[in-house]
């Protein structure tokens, strides 16, 4: 009840400032290749869709964010586990991977594509790094914390170190695992869109270029406005996941 | 029958600061099967450490830990001061754990979980978390979960340290029927002296740091003991000689 209305202000709200985008662009009389009005926005936008080449670019973007972000989860994990695990790896590996994190996506994301080409390769390598960082610390900081008791317990049972992480260090770290992937989502799209920018055959960001070289607004909007959907869609996705698995908090 | 023979352990350790501190020395015991027995002794005496070198949670330093069955030092209970439920898994869930661990989930084991849901009280609070559970409740769980793999022995950390004083003496009724029925040997280890003689056979008294076997009491009270029994003078003999004990030796 009380979560349908707050959907119902927020339809509103965006209704409302459709309508003032509106009345501002008829009332000053501003011309659409400085800002189209959302009636011509969302007529270009729809007669886009419908040629199909938009869902080609969505399918891109949304393909490198998804596989990216898999993968930096795993690789985030991985690391995350042994660095909590060795102090030793965590001493050889930690200035590597903050020297990397440290340094600007956009001077890094030349390399990548020089090294994996003008495919898709190069982005989502670029969103590996992104998304594995924070997910690496928030595990490792997790893993670190965890109640002693629990450890000795699993000791006691000689639990071997697969069952140890599956069944008690895992369900630990999920809620700032989790947090580290809500983080890094917003990151992730961000990432492959400057990859596509720098250099791509295809993409949200590809669209952007192209729109910003052309001079045509209303590609930059659709762009921009698709882009904010999937980073909303994805957040969206995280905080139903939170709410499933963390049903114990 | 004697089932562990603990002969002249020491152990010490390195604090912070650098400081070597011995905690427990030249300590001998050996533990008949089916006893109850509690050590007591000042705060910070080393009493934990004991349980804890047993469970082979620490090392020791010198000295031979004798298990006169093998399967003993595999098959251990151990229940701890916190409850340490895994708050994800339900009551049920909880006390399976072990099970499923140590791949030993058949039907005869699980039918044995299903009785000491019932021995503990816990049948409704099956499917609860444990956040929804009160300390004694957890404390419940806890100890059918140290007891799901059947082990011969039970070792308890202060197991009522945290709860109430009513609680606890409900749970220590429920302890020593617990151990009258499932024929287990418990090493019981608290602070508490009228627990202490409440429940043992034998009560040990650790001497301060480092610590050594001060005494051993055999207490021996009715086979049948409820709460009534700690007002009977026998009950204050044993409680105000083993008080006396340790007041010397802080």
């Amino acid at each position: 009840m009380k979560k349908s209305k707050i959907y119902i202000e927020l339809c509103a709200l965006v209704i409302a400032l459709i309508a003032l985008w509106q009345a501002i662009t008829v009332i000053f009389d501003i011309p659409s290749y400085y800002l189209p009005s959302p009636v011509e926005f969302f007529t270009y936008f729809s007669q886009f869709l419908q040629t199909g080449k938009l869902a080609s670019h969505i399918s891109t973007t949304l393909y490198e964010v998804f596989i990216g972000t898999f993968w930096g989860i795993v690789v985030g994990m991985v690391l995350g586990y042994f660095i909590a695990k060795s102090k030793v790896l965590e001493h050889l590996l930690m200035p590597l991977l903050l020297i990397m994190q440290i340094s600007p996506k956009i001077s890094i994301a030349p390399l990548f594509i020089l090294w994996f080409g003008l495919g898709l390769t190069s982005k989502v390598a670029l969103v590996i790094l992104v998304v594995s960082f924070p997910i690496m610390i928030a595990e490792s900081s997790a893993l670190k914390k965890i109640n002693s008791g629990y450890t000795e317990l699993m000791n006691i049972w000689h639990a071997n170190k697969w069952q140890v992480f599956t069944r008690v260090e895992l369900p630990c770290a999920c809620h700032e695992v989790i947090s580290g992937i809500k983080i890094a989502v917003t990151q992730a799209i961000t990432s492959a869109v400057i990859g596509e920018m720098m250099g791509a055959k295809a993409g949200l960001g590809y669209l952007l270029t192209n729109g910003a070289e052309m001079y045509d607004l209303n590609m930059i909007l659709s762009s921009i406005f698709l882009l904010s959907l999937l980073g909303l869609f994805l957040y969206e996705i995280c905080q139903v996941v939170e709410r499933k698995v963390l049903y114990w908090k | 029958m004697t089932m562990i023979e603990m002969k002249n352990i020491s152990k010490s350790f390195t604090s912070t600061n650098g400081e070597r501190i011995q905690a427990i020395k030249d300590v001998s015991l050996s533990v008949e099967k089916d006893e109850f027995i509690s050590i007591i002794g000042p705060s910070g005496c080393g009493k934990s450490t004991l349980l804890r070198i047993l469970s082979e949670l620490q090392e020791y330093d010198s000295g031979e830990i004798l298990f006169h069955d093998e399967n003993l030092k595999d098959n251990l209970g151990f229940v701890f001061q916190d409850s340490v439920l895994l708050p994800w898994k339900s009551v049920y869930e909880n006390i399976v754990m072990p099970l499923k661990i140590k791949h030993m989930e058949t039907p005869e084991t699980l039918a044995h979980v299903e009785e000491l849901l019932d021995l503990m009280n816990l049948k409704e609070f099956r499917n609860s978390l444990p956040k929804e559970l009160s300390g004694g409740m957890k404390q419940r769980t806890s100890i059918a979960r140290s007891l799901s793999y059947n082990p011969k022995l039970l070792l308890m950390d202060e197991p009522f340290g945290a709860l109430d004083a009513m609680t606890r003496d409900h749970l220590n009724l429920e302890l020593r029927r617990l151990w009258k029925q499932t024929k287990k040997t418990i090493l019981f280890v608290t602070h508490d002296i009228e627990e202490a003689v409440f429940l043992s056979t034998r009560v040990v008294v650790l001497s301060n740091r480092p610590s050594t076997i001060h005494d051993i009491v055999t207490i021996d009270l009715p086979e049948e003991r409820t709460l009534e029994l700690r007002d009977t003078p026998d009950f204050i003999n044993y409680v105000s000689r083993l008080r006396g004990m340790l007041n010397e030796q802080s």
